[in-house]
């Protein structure tokens, strides 16, 4: 009898990669955030501006986690960085809380 | 990467249309922008500081003076404005959505360093001297502000 919960068998893979081998995810698994910043409950164009004022202090290819409920924050947030040569690394939403992942880029 | 340019000739005295502006000009300034803001005709009345300054004026200046807001904080909407109720309204909400006031938005400007510039033709028309108006900001002619908008990327009028 297989019970799925209990007695998945170790040998397992996900994504055809075998579990217990170190694998660099895209998402935030691996990823050492160097600074957080709480925008949360900050309307337009707040998380904007703390998001420069953070990054700012930041060298480049360190990651800023930036917190965020603003609704508008997801295209702006993108626009941003895209336009001033910085990576989205990943986005998450959860509870209405808007999480980014944003490397800095090369000055 | 060459620094871009954003330029905002804020004509209008009103609140809401101040707050456009200087919403866009702290996005622009946080996109890395050059900005400047250029006040003319009303728009100079959000340069203005908030208390009564002993300074020389003929009798038409004078009027003028009283007639048109003391500062940003004073001015009124373009809408809704129900003599002076609707800026009151729309503080409390401003204030209930945590957005910023127009004077936050001023000083958050300032601090971006955005260049806040006075027309200093439609001073002499109004009668605005340059005592009345906020500390650190530039005054200059038509020609200075084509300066900034012949190479700006973004150049809006309000």
């Amino acid at each position: 009898m297989i019970n799925n919960i209990g007695m998945t068998p170790i040998f397992i893979s996900i994504n055809h990669i075998p579990i217990g081998v170190k694998v660099k995810f895209k998402g935030v698994r691996n990823m050492n955030i160097d600074k957080v910043l709480n925008a949360k409950g900050l309307a337009c164009p707040m998380p904007i501006v703390k998001t420069k004022k953070a990054i700012d202090g930041l060298q480049s290819g360190q990651i800023l986690q930036v917190l965020t409920t603003d609704k508008g924050a997801k295209s702006d947030l993108t626009a941003w960085a895209t336009s001033t040569g910085h990576e989205i690394l990943d986005t998450q939403e959860e509870n209405g809380v808007l999480t980014f992942y944003i490397k800095k880029g090369e000055k | 990467m060459s620094t871009k340019k954003t330029t905002i000739v804020l004509f209008s005295g009103d609140y809401d249309k101040a707050m456009a502006a200087y919403i866009i000009a702290n996005g622009a300034a946080a996109y890395d922008h050059e900005v400047t803001i250029f006040h003319t005709f009303w728009g100079l009345n959000a340069l203005r500081k908030d208390e009564d300054l002993k300074v020389e004026k003929s009798f038409i200046e004078k009027m003028f003076g009283k007639m048109m807001p003391k500062g940003a904080d004073k001015m009124g909407l373009s809408k809704m404005n129900f003599a002076g109720m609707g800026p009151k309204m729309i503080k409390d909400v401003i204030k209930k959505h945590n957005a910023l006031e127009l004077p936050q938005l001023i000083e958050m400007a300032q601090e971006q360093d955005v260049k806040l510039v006075a027309c200093t033709m439609t001073m002499d028309l109004l009668g605005l001297k340059e005592e009345e108006l906020l500390d650190n900001i530039e005054y200059a002619g038509v020609a200075a502000y084509l300066a900034d908008a012949e190479d700006g990327n973004v150049n809006l009028f309000i």
